[in-house]
Order: structure tokens, then sequence, then C-alpha cells
């Protein structure tokens, strides 16, 4: 391992353990899909090719001095999703996926759910939302774990081996992908749209489907190995619903298992590492009743709001805006990264990275994240 | 259509309606699943 690479591991170590690190270390969140169309690849071909992936992922790296490696080779499951068909994730016109809103259980259905919530996904939610279950039934899940093995299997040390090869810290890590148990209904089994209707007309089958999910959820986090000491391990959890609810709301209906699923990824030893989707600014005074240490992503609260409401034990990341990445002149890259680092900086708890995912090659502008990169890494040492 | 454990590049084109651009680098990861597919439910043996 390099003393740079060393260094790095060093940085995202003390933020993770309460430490002030020697530097802000800067990090940036983008698909695949982007890097591959950014070199003039086609998605709808070269989006299914291993090489072509690795190949604009190591390109990206070497653009981008970010402090991890700026996309991973191994970020797509289109594969996956076209080989069981699966209604979650559908490819459009130009071969890049979205996620439409439906909706698998019927309203009807929430006392069987909550009667048996795995038995309910394994018998019904997994089959109606894979299509490869119709055709096959007793098949289906064959199929499914053998394309999830196929795909991880190809893409197996890519990762590593970019990070050995650009310098970039490899100490954290994601294990896991967890969701809020109200985030989990409302994305997989019943709908965005649906879920909120849902709240008013039975909200106490609600409330106990949101039981059901975390204890669900939970199980997956304690089915998982233990954590490896060498390494910060998180479990991912990008936040939906919250944001387009009231805060009396959120505290009824989301907060309660949200907060006692991470608590139970913390117990188990990985670092909650949440993706604060949206506008969370009405309900941040929430986060005071959050015990310990998560790393918290946000898009939309202004440096200044997260400096009074965000509890310093957690570490802060996200706040810089993607926009003046995306269409700001260099001096307004500047400018805005010294702005948030004056902000948010002397804590010693922030990671700074667009709040953004850089998801399509319109997103990128590789000259104002040099400058971004830059910035953070000249003006944000301790 | 009869059903089919293990398809052939063929047979995999057919079930999934595989354009030309899947037939590039997509259907060479289909294969590779059919091949475990057969591995799991053969694991018996």
């Amino acid at each position: 391992m390099s003393s740079k690479q060393k260094e790095r591991n060093q940085i995202f170590k003390d933020l993770y353990t309460g430490k002030r690190p020697t530097r802000i270390p800067t990090t940036i969140t983008m698909n695949i899909e982007s890097a591959l169309e950014h070199y003039g690849y086609s998605l709808l071909r070269e989006q299914y090719s291993i090489e072509h992936c690795y190949e604009a992922a190591d390109r990206i790296a070497e653009e981008l001095d970010s402090d991890q490696i700026p996309v991973s080779p191994a970020s797509t499951n289109a594969a996956v999703h076209r080989y069981v068909k699966n209604s979650f994730m559908v490819p459009g016109a130009d071969g890049f996926f979205q996620h439409p809103d439906i909706a698998p259980m019927e309203m009807e259905e929430y006392p069987e759910f909550n009667e048996d919530p795995l038995a309910f996904i394994v018998d019904k939610v997994i089959p109606r939302v894979n299509k490869v279950f119709d055709t096959e039934p007793e098949l289906g899940y064959v199929r499914m774990i053998a394309a999830k093995k196929v795909v991880r299997e190809l893409h197996d040390g890519m990762n590593q081996k970019l990070m050995d090869k650009h310098d970039r810290a490899d100490i954290t890590q994601i294990v896991c992908r967890g969701f809020a148990p109200f985030d989990y209904i409302a994305d997989y089994i019943r709908s965005f749209s649906t879920m909120l209707i849902d709240m008013r007309r039975k909200p106490q089958w609600v409330l106990d489907a949101c039981e059901g999910a975390l204890a669900y959820e939970i199980d997956k986090i304690n089915a998982l190995p233990d954590p490896n000491p060498e390494k910060l391990e998180e479990v991912f959890m990008p936040l939906h619903m919250a944001p387009y609810m009231r805060t009396k709301d959120v505290i009824k209906f989301y907060w309660p298992t949200y907060k006692k699923f991470v608590m139970a990824i913390q117990e188990k030893g990985f670092t909650p590492y949440v993706f604060y989707e949206h506008d969370w600014s009405p309900h941040l005074d929430l986060l005071e009743d959050m015990p310990g240490m998560h790393v918290a992503k946000f898009e939309a609260p202004t440096a200044e709001l997260l400096k009074e409401k965000v509890p310093s034990r957690n570490v802060i990341a996200g706040v810089y805006p993607f926009d003046v990445i995306r269409y700001g002149t260099k001096e307004e890259v500047v400018d805005e990264a010294k702005r948030i680092i004056d902000i948010l900086g002397p804590e010693g708890n922030l990671i700074l990275n667009p709040n953004k995912r850089f998801i399509r090659d319109n997103d990128l502008n590789l000259e104002n994240l040099k400058v971004f990169i830059e910035t953070v890494q000249e003006y944000g040492k301790y | 259509m009869k059903k089919k454990i293990v398809r052939t590049r063929e047979e995999l084109i057919e079930a999934y309606d595989l354009t030309e651009d899947d037939q590039v680098y997509l259907l060479d990861i289909f294969e590779k699943i059919e091949m475990e597919v057969f591995k799991m439910v053969s694991a018996h043996l």
C-alpha cells in the first residue's frame, strides 16, 4: 500500500472515530452509466461489457483525484435486471434504467403482510416484481441467485484494483444496502404515491407494516458476517419519503423504526451511511434524538442550518450544490467550496462531496470537478 | 414452448427478445448465468 493510500485511509479512520483528520476528504458519487456515456459508449450495448465498465471507471479515476474512486465499475446490476425481468428497474429506449412507481402489494393485503412479512415478500412480492417467475415459478429464485452470483463474480476484485492503482482509500466498504422501514414499504411493497394515502386510511396497518419491515431489515443485517476490524464497513441507506411528509407524521410513522434500524446497524458494528435525500430541513431537530454516530449525507439543507442542527458526533457529508459543479464558473466552484468549509469545517467532521449523484454524461463537468477536488484538498487542510 | 432449464444462445435470444446490441455483451452474461443455473440445480449429484 502506498503512503498516499495510507494517508487517505487514516483520514477516514480519524473521521469515523471522532478525531479531527489532517484534512477534509472529498468524494464523488457517480453512476457507471455517466462514465460510459462520457467516453462515447452506448448504454444499450456497453453497460453490459465488464471490460468497458472497468475501462470507463479507470479513466474517470485518472481524471478525478477524489479520496475514494469516483465510480465503481460494478455499480450497475443491469444484466441481472434484464435476466430476471425486474419490473422495478426497466430500461428506457436509450438503455438507461428507471424505477417506475408500481405497487406489488394491494391495499387489502396489509394484514397478510403484517402476519408474516418475510413469507409475503418471498411468496408474493418478489415473484410479482420479477417476471422470470411468471413462466418458471419453481426456478425463479435459482435464476435470480445465479444471475446475481455471476455478475458479482465478473466484477470481483475490480474496485480493489482501481483503488490500488490510483492510490485511493480502501478502508471504507459498503457491505449492504438498507432501508428505513417506511421507505422499504413505499419503495418495494406499495408505492411512493399509494403509501401516503395508506397512512391516512389505515394508519395502524402502516405502523404494523413498518415494524414488520424493521424486523426483516434487522435480520438482514444480523445475517451478515461480523465486521472486519481492519475496515470501516458501512450499511448504505438512502432515505426517500420523509421530505414529503409533515414532521408530526414523520415522528409517528417514519422515525421510530428508522431510528431502531440505525441502532441495530451500530450494534452489529457497522457504520450507517445515510443519504438524507431531498429536503430534510423541517425535520432536522430529530437528529438530536439519534444516538451514536452515523454518516449523514445531505442534499438540500443549507450549511448554516446543518451546523446548527446536526450533532457533531456525526459525520456530515454531501452539502455541496451539484448545480454549481454542473453550471458554475471556476471561481464560483472555488468560492462555494471555501464558503461551506468555513461554516462546517471547524468541527472536523466533514466529508465534502456534491449533494447529488452524477447519473448521466449531461451531469458531468469534469473541469469543475477537478477544481472542486483541488480546492477542498488544499483549503480543507487542518 | 417446452420448458428448458439450460437454454442455448438462440433460445435466450428468443426468450428475452434480445436485440443486436444485446447480443454483443449481454448474451454472453446470460449464457454464463445459464451454466450457473445448471451448477445449482445439479448440486445434489
